[in-house]
């Protein structure tokens, strides 16, 4: 190699960027020729003098709190960190692929349960029953436990259920979440009873039964008022026993 | 005592790819670590380039800001400290040229430096601390600024060619000539005082 050439690459010989070949026979070169050996010593003591440039530049300690209200707190406080890892679930292509199938799924399944046929009531309704209603709720409740049914307001209900025709009892066999049948009997049980005034006291004593378990549970020490409810439970079984 | 798998992982978990995945998940403690990891660097290269140390604050501020905002974007491949000096160098070049547009430009022409390449003979031991740095600051402020660049991210902080080209996008070709030039005129600047006065 010639010393013009050397004194060319020596620079980046210096830097380490040179390709293998070309720093070998550079290498061999400076072991050589003490001219390009001297030139390349005072390089190297001038990367040595730089080396010992310090700026001094310290990093202030309030450069980090500027910072962080204008990237990290930002985000904390805003929707903006929600986004972000939100954007970082969907930059990975497996998490997009298996969040665009849970959503097909999703799709699917809602479709499919709204595509079935609403179940068919087996129970006749009474809409006008004043004491309970099927839903399992007492009227009187909403507006205070107090309430009391008098006498009169009984008899009419009694001349009411008979001044209509009275169909047979069907019992349901198609129970709501909230029936609790099993309580006092089963369906099975009162299936061969004939007696309507029967059915319809066992039904009445259950919907009472469920206004009492449909109570919420107060989380204060306050007794649940339930004398309407004893009475009228004594009431009906009273008329039971008649 | 921490058990070695433990501090083993903790190392992992803080690798600048690691640190940048967690940030891109909402670790705003991620985004400190790398704030402490690298704003010395940051800093001392923003401050090699304005020659002013409270701009150099700002542009490092702003620097970080950017980084924050856009690190999502970053490509898996890229080093995050390539990419860091990459915002860092535009938005140094971004205010310097406000600056100037504003003239409140820095005299990077300054008479002073060439006023220090005297031949009197200056014995480097004493010029080891300040007056060396200072030396070298007002160097460095006469370079222009493509060959301020490649010479402060080459010599005063030891990035490749590769990563140089990266962060300024120049080609192969023009950072190794502005490197060649760079490296003659801080010679010549220092030379009276390192004892180096060769002809390359």
């Amino acid at each position: 190699m010639k010393c013009e050439v050397c004194l060319e690459l020596l620079e980046e010989y210096l830097d380490g960027e040179l390709p293998a070949p070309d720093q070998a026979q550079v290498g061999e070169h400076l072991i050589a020729c003490s001219d390009c050996s001297a030139s390349f010593a005072e390089l190297t003591a001038e990367q040595e003098l730089f080396a010992l440039y310090d700026a001094h530049v310290e990093v202030p300690p309030f450069l980090w709190t500027r910072i962080a209200a204008h990237t990290v707190d930002e985000g904390n406080g805003a929707s903006n960190g929600w986004y972000r890892r939100v954007m970082a679930i969907f930059a990975s292509p497996v998490a997009s692929a298996i969040a665009v199938l849970l959503l097909a799924i999703a799709v699917g399944l809602v479709y499919v349960i709204s595509r079935q046929p609403a179940p068919k009531p087996t129970v006749a309704e009474k809409p006008n029953n004043p004491t309970l209603p099927r839903n399992g709720t007492d009227p009187n409740q909403a507006g205070g436990p107090k309430v009391i049914t008098t006498p009169e307001q009984d008899s009419r209900l009694e001349v009411a259920s008979h001044s209509k025709p009275k169909p047979r009892y069907k019992p349901a066999t198609n129970r709501t979440a909230t029936d609790q049948s099993d309580v006092l009997s089963t369906n099975l049980g009162y299936l061969d009873i004939d007696d309507l005034d029967t059915a319809r006291h066992i039904e009445q004593s259950q919907n009472l039964l469920r206004s009492i378990r449909n109570v919420p549970v107060s989380d204060s020490d306050e007794e649940i008022d339930v004398t309407y409810d004893k009475a009228l439970s004594r009431h009906l079984l009273n008329e039971n026993v008649v | 005592m921490k058990p070695l798998t433990v501090a083993f992982a903790g190392t992992l978990m803080n690798s600048s790819a690691d640190l940048v995945t967690r940030v891109c998940q909402g670790d705003s403690d991620a985004f400190r670590l790398i704030f402490e990891r690298y704003s010395r660097p940051v800093i001392s290269f923003i401050y090699d380039m304005v020659n002013d140390r409270a701009l150099a604050e700002e542009i490092t501020q702003e620097t970080f800001v950017r980084a924050y905002r856009s690190i999502h974007t970053m490509r898996a491949e890229t080093k995050l400290s390539t990419w860091l000096f990459g915002i860092a160098r535009n938005v140094a070049r971004e205010s310097l040229r406000a600056r100037a547009r504003a003239n409140n430009h820095i005299d990077l022409a300054d008479k002073s430096v060439m006023d220090l390449s005297d031949n009197k003979p200056v014995p480097v031991d004493g010029l080891l601390s300040k007056e060396l740095n200072a030396l070298i600051r007002r160097s460095l402020a006469a370079l222009d600024e493509d060959k301020r660049l490649v010479f402060t991210l080459k010599v005063l902080h030891q990035c490749s060619y590769e990563e140089i080209a990266a962060i300024t996008g120049f080609s192969l070709a023009k950072l190794k000539t502005d490197l060649h030039r760079a490296r003659a005129e801080m010679r010549k600047r220092i030379s009276p005082y390192a004892g180096v006065g060769y002809e390359v």
